[in-house]
């Protein structure tokens, strides 16, 4: 798990790093040449997409969602522990549900073939992070709930702290 | 539907949940248990609200701040200002202020100027007689001015979920920012003033000596050129506020792997990946918050609201009383980005209907929220504060009551001269 949350995480860290690259080349290019990069609007708003669900499924390994975190630490350790199992369970719960809303409008978008207007990239593949992003985080939440209490800490960073 | 959009939401944040599972719980069971419409419709909310060009823009500044952070600019911009302020009475005092607003504009995070300015500045504060509250007052609540100077994160929400010019937003902070900072120095040398009473007392130890004004903007010259840089790209045309984004990751790379080499490539991309996940929990939010708009807007709440200002005998002052109270306590408790986006799209019909210009209650509530950030007893600088510095919460508690009184004077004058954040509007 956490070899594969930090290539993931290094993988985000790279496409934020394109991102910044075509951002500033299409600019550049558009004082130097003249021309803008066709599309790269388009493919950076995608790219973010991706950045945006992907790491949400991180941030959830790490237990770093914002929020108003204050009843559980005033918990006795097993009101806190079954606090803990509540919440990840509604979380798998929730995202499973909107993967299942995802997966369908993956299939729609699929018969219909329909495809971005600057690069015609197949719009399956933007929308598939939300798919992605949720199904995963449904796994990782299940996961959360379910592994044995003294597992249950120091998976990752404080959210406030990078907040 | 109160039961799924007020009760849901309040129990489940209450109980702690993150904040995009209480705005997602809140909608997606609203379209399932209440409304009669398909739920494929929580996919296509969540899609939209982040694919959005001007969303484009919050990654970029937070991987400057990133890099700007971690490269020390800090320090460096601490030894300008010092040494621009000379041997004046309270000039660390001055200095904590002054570099936390220019931190402000160069990384755009209050939590990370926080962060920087008080593992600079604590030190010294406490050697030169500021004492443990007061240094520890005046470095957290120094801070959130970072969310009201320009690039501002929150602006750039508020933006994009009132359909406003983000530009036009962020030449409206900067008076207003300006005028924060501008009370905090006048009490902070007025305090000092009141606790020394010989010249010599009044001086302030710093670390590192004094440096001469021309060497110390030599070596803050990398740092003070960034907001100009990114500021004069937009407001001259030559790139819109994403570009400027860019532009900004850009020039902190090069700075600190080429001018400073204070950063390996390996750690930059590690500020990457951090900025990444970073803007993933701000914008999930912005996912999740697009489906509770939306459900909002469909059960005709704003219809609702701006019907009952409508009707009723509100006035502008009044409303922007009570918004200013609700927003002050509700900032204690919410992260501004989060409450931006769940509180803009119920208070914009309002606002409309009262005649009062958006782009000034984009800052009154950016800058209620920034007060939040260090209001006791949850504003996030105080943790931020606790766990860098690694000092008593109580002390931090003693020292902000001060610096909230003088923001919140700050906050009434923004508040009622709107003409302090739309008087740079118009040469936009």
């Amino acid at each position: 798990m956490r070899r594969l949350h930090a290539l993931a995480r290094r993988l985000l860290g790279l496409l934020l790093i394109a991102m910044v690259v075509l951002n500033v080349a299409n600019a550049a290019g558009r004082y130097l040449l003249g021309a803008a990069i066709p599309g790269s609007d388009e493919l950076m708003v995608f790219a973010m997409v991706w950045v945006v669900f992907v790491g949400a499924l991180l941030v959830t390994v790490d237990d770093g969602h914002l929020g108003f975190d204050l009843l559980s630490r005033t918990l006795p350790p097993g009101g806190a522990r079954a606090l803990h199992v509540l919440k990840n369970l509604t979380v798998a719960l929730l995202s499973g549900y909107v993967a299942i809303q995802s997966w369908a409008v993956l299939q729609k978008l699929d018969r219909v073939g329909q495809r971005s207007m600057a690069t015609e990239i197949p719009m399956t593949i933007p929308h598939a992070a939300v798919f992605v992003g949720l199904g995963l985080t449904c796994v990782v939440a299940l996961w959360l709930a379910l592994r044995r209490p003294g597992a249950a800490q120091g998976s990752g960073r404080d959210g406030a702290e990078r907040a | 539907m109160t039961l799924t959009l007020l009760v849901l939401p309040v129990v489940l944040f209450l109980l702690g949940f993150p904040v995009y599972v209480v705005l997602l719980c809140a909608g997606a069971v609203s379209v399932v248990a209440v409304m009669d419409t398909p739920a494929l419709i929580i996919h296509q909310r969540m899609y939209g609200g982040v694919e959005n060009y001007a969303l484009l823009a919050i990654p970029f500044f937070i991987f400057a701040g990133e890099l700007m952070h971690r490269c020390g600019v800090s320090q460096r911009l601490v030894i300008w200002i010092l040494a621009v302020l000379g041997r004046v009475r309270g000039s660390l005092g001055l200095a904590t202020i002054f570099s936390s607003t220019l931190m402000g504009a160069v990384s755009g995070s209050s939590p990370a100027t926080v962060a920087a300015t008080g593992k600079t500045l604590y030190g010294d504060l406490v050697k030169s007689g500021y004492g443990r509250p007061f240094s520890l007052g005046l470095i957290t609540s120094s801070g959130a001015v970072a969310v009201v100077i320009p690039p501002s994160i929150a602006m750039i929400l508020y933006g994009a979920s009132a359909e406003q010019s983000v530009p036009k937003l962020f030449i409206a902070g900067v008076l207003p920012g300006l005028l924060i900072s501008a009370a905090m120095a006048l009490y902070v040398v007025l305090w000092k003033a009141s606790r020394t009473h010989r010249r010599e007392e009044a001086r302030d130890t710093v670390t590192g000596g004094e440096w001469p004004l021309g060497a110390a903007t030599v070596h803050a010259s990398g740092a003070l050129l960034m907001p100009l840089v990114v500021l004069s790209g937009i407001y001259l045309g030559y790139f819109s506020p994403t570009e400027a984004g860019g532009v900004a990751c850009l020039y902190a790379a090069l700075l600190a792997r080429l001018v400073y080499r204070t950063l390996s490539w390996r750690e930059i991309l590690d500020a990457a990946a951090d900025s990444a996940l970073l803007t993933a929990q701000i914008l999930v939010i912005v996912a999740s918050a697009a489906v509770f708009s939306w459900v909002l807007t469909v059960a005709g709440l704003p219809q609702a609201l701006f019907q009952w200002v409508a009707d009723s005998q509100f006035t502008a002052v009044t409303f922007l009383l009570v918004t200013n109270a609700i927003l002050l306590l509700l900032g204690c408790f919410i992260d501004p980005s989060s409450a931006i986006l769940v509180l803009t799209p119920i208070l914009l019909p309002m606002v409309v209907a009262l005649g009062i210009d958006p782009i000034h209650f984009g800052i009154v509530m950016t800058v209620n929220l920034s007060i939040g950030m260090f209001t006791p007893p949850f504003g996030l600088n105080i943790f931020v504060a606790q766990s860098v510095l690694g000092v008593d919460l109580a002390d931090v508690y003693r020292g902000l009551v001060g610096f909230f009184l003088v923001q919140t004077g700050a906050l009434l004058v923004i508040t009622y001269v709107p003409s302090l954040s739309l008087w740079l509007v118009q040469f936009v």
